[in-house]
C-alpha cells in the first residue's frame, strides 16, 4: 500500500488522540475536596501536640495515597504532579503555600501551645489544595488538547 | 535518517497515536490504549513492542486486586523522539507543497 502522506493528518491524528485522553482523564468530582480533606488533615496533624503529628499524618498521607490509587485505577493513567509543563508553577506555588502553612501550624501549635491554629491552618490548607487540585486537573487537560 | 526527519518508529498512525497519548502522562494501561487506538490487543501489542524494541517505551506489569495490568509509558528518548517527529510534521505543514511527495512504504515508514 502506498499512500499520500498528509502531515497535517498526522498531526491532526496525534492532536486528536490526546484531546480523547484529556476527555477520559476527566477526574471525579469527588476528588478535589477529598485530596483537600487529605491534605488539610496532614498539615493539621503536625501542628497539634501529642501523638497527632505522627498518627494523624500517616493516615492522612495514606488516605491522599489511596485516592490517588483510585484515580489511576478508574482513568488508566499515572501522571506525576511534579511534571514538566503548565502544571509545573503551581505546583511548586502550592507546595511552597502548604509548607509554609505546616511551617505556621507547627510553629504556633506546637511550640506556643496554641491548638486551634493547626486546626485553622489544616482549614485553609484543605481549602487552597482542594481548588489546586482542580485547577491542576483543568491545566493539565487543557495542555492535552492543545494542537501539536 | 527518515525523509525530512520524520521518524520511522513513530511514523505508523497507531503508533503514532500511542506516542501522543503517552506524552502527556507518566503511564496509560494497555485496555486504555487499546480503547483509545481502537485496535485489537494483538496488534496494540505489536506496536508497542516496536516502539520497546526502538528504546521509546517501557512495559511494566502489575497486579491490581489479583488482575494482571500491563502500563506502557515513555522514555526519555521517546519523549525526545516524538518532539522532534511533531516538529518535523509542522515543518512540513509549513512547507506544505514540498510535502506532497512524501509517500508512505509498505512497513509503515516514510519516504519521498
Amino acid at each position: 500500500m502506498t499512500d499520500d502522506f498528509e502531515p497535517r493528518q498526522a498531526l491532526a491524528t496525534a492532536t486528536a488522540a490526546r484531546q480523547r485522553l484529556a476527555a477520559r482523564a476527566a477526574s471525579p468530582r469527588w476528588y478535589a475536596p477529598l485530596y483537600g480533606l487529605g491534605t488539610g488533615g496532614i498539615v493539621a496533624s503536625v501542628g497539634l501536640p501529642g501523638p497527632w503529628p505522627v498518627a494523624g499524618s500517616v493516615v492522612c498521607l495514606l488516605f491522599v495515597a489511596a485516592l490517588y490509587s483510585v484515580w489511576k485505577a478508574k482513568t488508566g493513567l499515572s501522571v506525576n504532579g511534579y511534571r514538566r509543563g503548565r502544571t509545573l508553577p503551581l505546583t511548586l506555588g502550592f507546595l511552597a503555600v502548604i509548607l509554609g502553612l505546616a511551617f505556621v501550624a507547627v510553629h504556633f501549635g506546637r511550640d506556643e501551645g496554641k491548638a486551634w491554629v493547626p486546626l485553622a491552618c489544616g482549614a485553609v490548607a484543605a481549602i487552597v489544595a482542594a481548588f489546586a487540585s482542580a485547577a491542576w486537573d483543568r491545566l493539565w487537560r487543557a495542555e492535552m488538547t492543545e494542537q501539536l | 535518517m527518515p525523509p525530512h526527519g520524520l521518524d520511522a518508529v513513530i511514523h505508523a498512525p497507531v503508533r503514532l497515536q500511542i506516542c501522543a497519548m503517552l506524552s502527556a502522562t507518566d503511564e496509560a494501561e494497555f485496555a486504555l490504549l487499546r480503547d483509545e487506538t481502537g485496535v485489537s490487543e494483538s496488534v496494540l501489542s505489536k506496536h508497542l513492542k516496536q516502539l520497546e524494541d526502538a528504546g521509546y517505551v517501557t512495559l511494566r506489569k502489575a497486579t491490581v486486586a489479583s488482575r494482571q495490568r500491563t502500563w506502557a509509558g515513555l522514555t526519555r528518548k521517546g519523549r525526545a523522539a516524538f518532539a522532534a517527529h511533531v516538529e518535523a510534521l509542522n515543518r512540513l505543514v509549513r512547507s506544505e507543497p514540498a510535502a506532497a511527495g512524501v509517500l508512505e512504504t509498505p512497513d509503515g515508514a516514510p519516504r519521498r
